[in-house]
């Protein structure tokens, strides 16, 4: 019982240090760029543009296909269903609630960690090995702005604009796949019931889910990097874990927020 | 002048571990060319971390150019890493970054050099080393050597007041070796230099002082001439390597000859 008892309570202990360390390691990032102007701010940017590009830009193909295939099946499941328990006038608040505020994220998030967590705790558990941190403190660059902030910022951004860009794919073009493979749906039926079902308010959980869900999958896969140490062959664990936490992380984000826009 | 002070430092990269460095005092004046040399995982790149500021001590305290590292402020020791250059073992160069860009970074990052004035800085640098022809290649498909006469490079173009080589010899081939000590004897007596060695041979011809660390402890800290009187058993065998070593490359070099 007592082992029992000392083991919940050391996962409990190094638990809260992880979610100590990776919101420290978020504020600080943030913080250095209220810090002294540098002539090379300029590259801090560029590097941030990067981020955006890798992470949002080229996940576009990825997401495609699956906002498409999400979007029709959920319309098409809405529209079979809902008149069968006379439920017909909630269709579009069903959809915002499903498509809108949960799968887009959700989603979108998962597919971020696949792609750009990996990448990013990869990247950095390798400059870890090669001493690449202290070498750019070294010349005078704080890593925690040059190499973290533009990851954690661009993921941030690229996630918010990858959401928005599932949902708009999801809604519009899962309506014109079911028109395509022939569902009888009316236009203006089926807009008309989205736009009078979104509110302000789903537009700013979603906002915040995917604020929380970037930050949240960025930190989380540089702090794996950072475990690396000096140990190559920790490179590969650091990826697994990345994907393992940063999943654990974007459903309780999830969660919390939806929890909270309820109360 | 004292530029750097070691004052009865302690440190350990775990906690509760031993330390590796124990009870270490040290003063390096300016302009002074020191050599730490020591056994292998004797302490001697944590001594020399801890001098660029990179580490802190655990206990003591280490004052380099009137900063006290333990003390000072994130960007105080920013301040002061761009008035100084480290050599790493593996060259620390960026990944991502071609070895022009990274040889620019500094440059680019501190300055409003424009891009014209930064290559002119670079390309001198880069063709006395050799570097021509990687000019646009990423340090990944570089071999060791050329790596490490990259983060040399580096470090030569800011024109820093310190410079901290870790062990710069390890590792190169004849050629690469030669172009790093006809560098580091240049700079020699017009900047601070402090570098980690194994040997004694390169650090005899141009040191002014030798700091001889033993599994984290001190065993030596003088001049060139003095180590010759040591009666320390590691410094005892290090002199004799070095002259098996000598009398080796001599009659290699006469049966080349002949």
């Amino acid at each position: 019982m007592t082992s029992i008892l000392s083991s919940l309570g050391k996962t409990i202990v190094s638990g809260m240090s992880y979610i100590g360390g990776v919101t420290s390691l978020f504020v600080f990032s943030m913080a250095t760029i209220f810090g002294k102007r540098e002539p090379g701010d300029k590259l801090v940017w560029q590097i941030l543009i990067k981020q955006i590009y890798f992470t949002g830009v080229q996940a576009f193909r990825t997401i495609t296909p699956i906002a498409l295939v999400i979007g029709m099946l959920t319309i098409v499941q809405m529209f079979v269903v809902a008149p069968q328990i006379g439920a017909e006038d909630i269709i579009g608040k069903v959809l915002i609630a499903i498509i809108v505020r949960e799968l887009g994220p959700l989603l979108t998030a998962i597919i971020v960690i696949g792609r750009s967590g990996t990448a990013v705790a990869t990247e950095i558990g390798n400059m870890m090995v090669s001493d690449e941190f202290d070498a750019l403190e070294s010349i005078g660059i704080d890593p925690l702005r040059f190499i973290v902030f533009p990851r954690v910022a661009g993921m941030m951004i690229a996630l918010t604009s990858l959401v928005i860009y599932f949902n708009v794919v999801g809604l519009m073009g899962g309506y014109f796949v079911v028109r395509f493979v022939g569902v009888y749906l009316p236009f203006e039926r089926y807009f008309s019931s989205l736009f009078s079902a979104m509110s302000v308010m789903d537009l700013i959980v979603v906002f915040f889910k995917t604020l929380f869900m970037g930050a949240a999958i960025a930190v989380i896969s540089i702090m794996q990097g950072f475990r690396v140490g000096r140990n190559y062959l920790m490179v590969p664990v650091a990826a697994t874990h990345s994907v393992v936490n940063s999943l654990i992380a974007v459903f309780l984000v999830d969660g919390i927020i939806t929890l909270f826009s309820y109360i | 002048m004292d530029i750097l002070t070691f004052k009865d430092v302690f440190f350990s990269y775990e906690l509760n571990a031993e330390p590796i460095l124990k009870k270490v005092n040290a003063n390096v004046k300016e302009n002074t060319t020191a050599f730490i040399i020591g056994n292998s995982g004797g302490g001697k790149s944590t001594f020399l971390r801890l001098a660029a500021g990179l580490i802190v001590p655990d206990s003591g305290e280490v004052i380099i150019c009137g900063i006290n590292t333990r003390y000072a402020s994130k960007p105080q020791l920013m301040e002061f890493h761009k008035r100084s250059a480290f050599v790493f073992q593996d060259s620390g160069l960026v990944s991502n970054l071609v070895l022009y860009d990274n040889l620019a970074l500094p440059l680019r990052y501190h300055t409003r050099l424009t891009e014209t004035q930064i290559k002119n800085k670079i390309d001198p640098v880069i063709e006395e080393l050799g570097l021509t022809e990687h000019y646009n290649r990423l340090p990944g498909q570089m071999s060791r050597s050329e790596r490490k006469l990259a983060g040399i490079a580096r470090s030569v173009i800011v024109d820093p007041e310190i410079f901290f080589f870790d062990e710069p010899l390890a590792g190169l081939d004849y050629v690469a070796a030669d172009k790093v000590k006809k560098i580091i004897s240049r700079l020699a007596g017009t900047k601070t230099i402090i570098v980690t060695e194994q040997s004694l041979s390169f650090g005899m011809k141009i040191a002014d002082l030798f700091i001889c660390l033993v599994d984290g402890e001190i065993v030596y800290s003088g001049s060139p001439d003095g180590i010759q009187l040591s009666e320390h058993p590691f410094l005892k065998r290090l002199l004799e390597s070095r002259k098996e070593t000598t009398t080796f490359y001599t009659s290699l070099e006469k049966n080349i000859k002949e």
